[in-house]
């Protein structure tokens, strides 16, 4: 054999495919991957010492910030976890909506996750403008209900900030017949494309056993082969009222990441044809009124999760009964699903590292918190 | 050890690996996808949400956005137009949930008695710390800060970002254009707010600064 | 044009100039033109790619600058020339500044062998396809220049990555390029394209077809094949997606070019956008007849007594030439916009798995066309003379088609099955149930 040197790369802080400031450093023999670890924490903002010292509800548009792209579902998990802990109960209406806006956040963010995991393979952009074109469209909708397209801040411990407007309705119903059109478009475009299928097949690899070991969760896991999913294994909300499968992977590789992400898609899209059925009349409110007030809970802990399109997000809070959590914790899905990264990479050439970390889909706003 | 994952309504899918039947078939697909959207861009723009296709830039400034009523960019404060009289009574709830503190209200003291009026000295937001959140808005009780859907405020000047009651004042007539509905379903409430504040207050204090000389005073003295 | 030079030198201001000098001044302004219209076409190219990529993205693209934003291009101009130009301290700094100037002046060479239209050749001579492949490698010594002295791990990566891709792309782009001098038996550019008259098939093979100008090499089994393995060596080559690895910017950020900024980035940008057209203008030229299209020959045979039509004759071919090259242009934009990138391995393995192999063969091909077609009893091949033209073409049409299939085939298969053999880890995985450690 011959003799060669190990050579020391560093990926970030400042780099154009770290999807944020994070750093990736790098072993490499010649292109193949020795060995990697993983340096975060450029983006640690204190948000756990900061939900603290505020109020409960204070703390809601704080959670838009954790992964800045699905603030919905993170304002879900967190209304959630108060909801336990406090006890309060939610309109069935306000039910519907969450669910509503969830699947709608989990449609967008797939899209843009498969562009972004296309352009870490050196596309130039397509996927992405086709991605974020549709996720325009399903911001408008946001605008519509919350005021504000990314920091939505649009749930509200016992229900939601406020009920539909008039024109949001026909307008999802429209949006309804664009979206399965663009994620067949999308999947005629790639999915059997000869060049991804040779970067993505075979690539970084997680075998199941591994993925539960480092708890790895939402589509990163079941790409693996396990059909995990908080919807169905803790069914929270209303979601045991509908109708969808669980798509799983047989590899674990890349490709089984990139095609579970559409498959996805296309079951948010039965969910939401249901939800839109189902959806009760404005007669039952949208908020439970007596949460209105500051929440107060009583002493206890309890523990919110729900599966954002990253995975499972939960928060851990305990009350000692004042106004303010006295410990809040986030379980953060980015920032668990990155941790296997080093396993992932290992025998893979440098290229492959950055489409084995796109494929995780990560918001380093949720990783370093 | 097994563990089992029971799936109630649905199924665990496993996913096709589809493939190929021969070599540059998906390259030829892909590139048909964007021709064809190539093709089309030629046609009608995206407007309709039921479009897949066709340019959906908005080629702002000449093009907005129709912004919708929810829309919430930073929290004004409201007077009303006749009276001059400011909704505001510096309750201060605004002040206390306001995630980042960037609210700093003043209560406003009564010169002579030194009793305080239900009106603010002056009311302080930080626009660069305001996250925009629009709590404010949602916990006051008398319908006097909301948000503004004004969003062109970028500066060079940071200094010119804390904003003082004087810049925050807009009249009532702007917010009703901004959110016809929403003023509609609070718009008796608020009014009658405004009144029960008005008897309790006296002279100048209250009043918009804008205002001042273009209104009478109100002659009622606060009832002792 | 010496003539016309000449007539106004030495006949209508009778200066008796010497043909040195009326030489020296033939290429003096063609070089000026040169000169002038090249960097006119990167600035058009990169206005034309970004406007088009955006149409495909459902976007409109840059619009702004100036009617529909044509413009643009010139405000990127000056954005980079007014650009401080930064210099790392450990930076060589000759060398990074030489590196700039031996990128591009290789790329301005090999224009100069084009035929833009008929008889409108800068520089004419016999080896000029030679020429032109040989000008173009030495741009890639200004590439490891540019990688090196910048002293950063992600230029030099870059660099080493962008020659080991050039050369290993040259092998299959020169040899596909050899089965074409195999048939029109001539490494003169010009003498190529003026073999391509005709209708599908061309002058040189079939005298009596009608001159359409439509005879492409590209209509020939031998020809298509050199065709498409050319134009992917030349995306290779001109560091296109899917091969434009050397600057993967998802990877290695800007890749040779990292350490550049202000005007001497603009200069490499510079030199990738003109040897892209260089190599969409040859594409054109040696595969699709390049000026020749309908029309052009016969008004260059009016040309013979009237000024006036060999002039519109040049223009027509000038038009042919441009509407092809961007059209080419066009096609690698298109295909920037449908797919990703390869891996540099996986280049490696495709150039010289698949493109050398397939190239090789094809040269066989070709040199069974020229056999069948032009050769006769001088080369002790007397009983092909007892077909007729028409016959030979046929001959050499179909076996060098059945021939160039099988090798594809072939090879699709030897490497796709290679490609396949990927690990099956989760084979006898029950879904719904899963094993714990
Ligand atoms: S704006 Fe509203 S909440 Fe704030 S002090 Fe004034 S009345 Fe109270
Ligand atoms: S919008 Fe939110 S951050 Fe801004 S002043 Fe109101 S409460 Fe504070």
């Amino acid at each position: 054999m011959l003799k060669t040197q190990e050579l020391q790369i560093n990926i970030g802080p400042q780099h154009p495919s770290t999807h944020g400031v994070f750093r990736v450093l790098v072993t490499v023999d010649g292109e193949t991957v020795v060995d990697l670890k993983p340096v975060f924490g450029y983006l640690h903002r204190n948000h756990e010492q900061i939900a603290e010292s505020n109020t409960y509800l204070q703390n809601m548009p704080y959670t838009d910030r954790l992964d800045y792209f699905n603030s919905m579902t993170n304002n879900h998990a967190y209304a959630l976890a108060v909801e336990k802990l406090a006890g309060i109960e939610v309109p069935e209406r306000a039910e519907y909506l969450r669910v509503i806006m969830a699947e709608l956040t989990r449609i967008f963010n797939h899209g843009c996750a498969l562009g972004f995991l296309v352009n870490d393979m050196g596309a130039w952009q397509t996927a992405l403008a086709f991605g974020i074109r549709e996720r325009e469209k399903i911001l408008d909708l946001f605008e519509m209900v919350s005021g504000a397209r990314m920091m939505c801040n649009y749930f509200r411990f016992g229900g939601v900030a406020r009920d539909l407007p008039e024109e949001f309705i026909p307008r999802l119903k429209e949006l309804m017949i664009a979206l399965p059109s663009y994620t067949d478009e999308v999947e005629k475009m790639l999915r059997e494309n000869e060049i991804l299928l040779i970067r993505s097949e075979g690539i970084g690899i997680l075998p199941p056993e591994l993925a539960i070991s480092y708890s790895v969760t939402g589509p990163v896991l079941r790409a693996s082969g396990i059909p995990y999913d908080i919807r169905k294994a803790d069914s929270y909300s209303v979601y045991g009222r509908f109708d969808f499968d669980v798509p799983v992977g047989t590899v674990g590789d890349v490709y089984d990441r990139f095609i579970i992400r559409i498959e996805e898609m296309r079951q948010s899209l039965r969910i939401l044809t249901q939800a839109l059925e189902q959806l009760p009349d404005a007669e039952g409110g949208h908020i439970n009124p007596k949460a209105r007030q500051a929440v107060r809970p009583p002493v206890g802990d309890a523990y919110g999760r729900v599966e954002t399109p990253k995975g499972e997000l939960g928060f851990y809070l305990v009350s000692d009964g004042s106004t303010k959590p006295y410990r809040y914790k986030v379980r953060a899905p980015s920032f668990i699903n990155l941790t296997p990264l080093a396993d992932m990479c290992r025998g893979y050439k440098v290229a492959d590292i950055i489409v084995i970390l796109g494929s995780i889909d990560i918001v380093m706003g949720e990783v370093d918190r | 050890m097994t563990v089992k994952i029971e799936i109630q309504r649905g199924s665990a899918v496993p996913l096709s690996r589809r493939h190929p039947k021969f070599l540059g078939q998906g390259m030829l697909k892909g590139m048909e996808v964007v021709l064809d959207h190539w093709f089309k861009s030629f046609g009608p723009k995206l407007e309709n949400f039921s479009q897949t296709a066709g340019i959906f830039t908005t080629e702002y400034p000449e093009e907005r956005l129709k912004l919708a009523e929810a829309y919430r960019n930073l929290p004004i404060l409201l007077y009303d137009d006749e009276t001059g009289q400011e909704l505001c009574t510096s309750c201060l709830q605004c002040e206390k949930i306001c995630p980042p503190q960037v609210i700093h209200i003043t209560q406003t003291k009564d010169p002579s008695t030194g009793k305080l009026v239900l009106a603010a000295a002056e009311f302080i937001i930080e626009y660069d710390a305001c996250m925009g959140c629009g709590l404010c808005a949602e916990v006051c009780p008398f319908d006097s800060i909301k948000m503004d859907h004004h969003y062109e405020l970028s500066t060079a000047d940071h200094a010119s970002l804390t904003m003082h009651k004087a810049d925050l004042l807009r009249p009532v007539s702007y917010y009703q254009s901004l959110a016809p509905t929403f003023w509609e379903q609070t718009k008796e409430n608020a009014y009658k707010k405004l009144q029960n504040t008005v008897k309790r207050r006296s002279g100048l204090l209250g009043i918009a600064p804008s205002m001042v000389g273009k209104v009478q005073p109100p002659e009622t003295k606060p009832a002792e | 044009m010496e003539a016309l030079i000449n007539y106004l030198l030495n006949t209508a201001l009778n200066l008796h100039a010497p043909e040195w000098v009326i030489l020296l001044i033939r290429h003096l302004l063609v070089a000026t033109i040169l000169f002038l219209v090249v960097p006119f076409q990167m600035l058009l190219l990169t206005y034309f790619e970004r406007r088009v990529i955006a149409r495909m993205q459902d976007r409109v693209g840059p619009n702004r600058v100036g009617w529909e934003g044509v413009l643009q291009p010139i405000a990127d101009a000056v954005k980079m020339f007014t650009k401080e130009d930064i210099v790392p301290a450990a930076a060589d700094k000759g060398v990074h500044l030489l590196a700039t100037g031996v990128v591009v002046v290789p790329t301005m060479f090999m224009l100069s062998v084009l035929p833009w239209g008929p008889g409108m050749t800068p520089v004419d001579f016999e080896t000029s396809l030679l020429f032109f492949f040989a000008i173009s490698s030495v741009s890639a010594i200004g590439l490891v220049m540019g990688g090196w002295s910048g002293n950063n791990k992600f230029s030099l990566l870059g660099a080493m990555r962008a020659v080991a891709q050039m050369i290993s792309y040259e092998m299959p782009a020169i040899l596909s390029i050899l089965a074409l001098v195999l048939m029109t038996g001539s490494m003169s550019i010009s003498k190529i394209v003026e073999a391509q008259g005709g209708l599908i098939a061309n002058l040189t093979d079939l005298p009596k077809v009608p001159d359409l100008g439509l005879g492409w090499l590209l209509f020939t089994p031998v020809g298509f094949l050199a065709f498409v393995c050319f134009f992917i060596s030349a995306l290779a080559e001109g560091e296109r997606t899917p091969f434009d690895i050397p600057e993967a910017d998802s990877e290695i950020v800007a890749g040779y070019m990292t350490e550049y900024s202000g005007m001497k980035f603009g200069m490499f940008y510079l030199a990738q956008y003109v040897l892209n057209f260089a190599l969409c203008a040859i594409t054109a030229t040696l595969f699709f007849g390049g000026w020749q299209g309908p029309g052009v020959s016969q008004l260059s045979a009016m040309g013979a007594n009237n000024q006036l039509f060999s002039i519109l004759a040049g223009a027509l071919g000038v038009v042919y030439l441009l509407l092809k090259t961007y059209f080419f242009f066009f096609t690698m934009v298109w295909i920037r916009g449908a797919f990703p990138r390869l891996r540099i391995d996986q280049l490696m393995g495709l150039g010289w798995k698949f493109l050398l192999p397939l190239t090789l063969v094809n040269i066989f091909s070709a040199a069974i066309w020229a056999a069948c077609i032009h050769w006769g009893p001088e080369q002790g091949l007397a009983f092909l003379s007892a077909f007729g033209p028409w016959k030979r073409w046929a001959i050499a049409f179909l076996s060098t088609l059945v021939i160039n299939l099988l090798a594809a085939t072939l090879l699709v298969r030897i490497n796709s099955s290679a490609e396949s053999s990927m690990p099956k880890l989760v084979e006898d995985q029950k879904f719904g149930a899963v094993t714990l450690p």
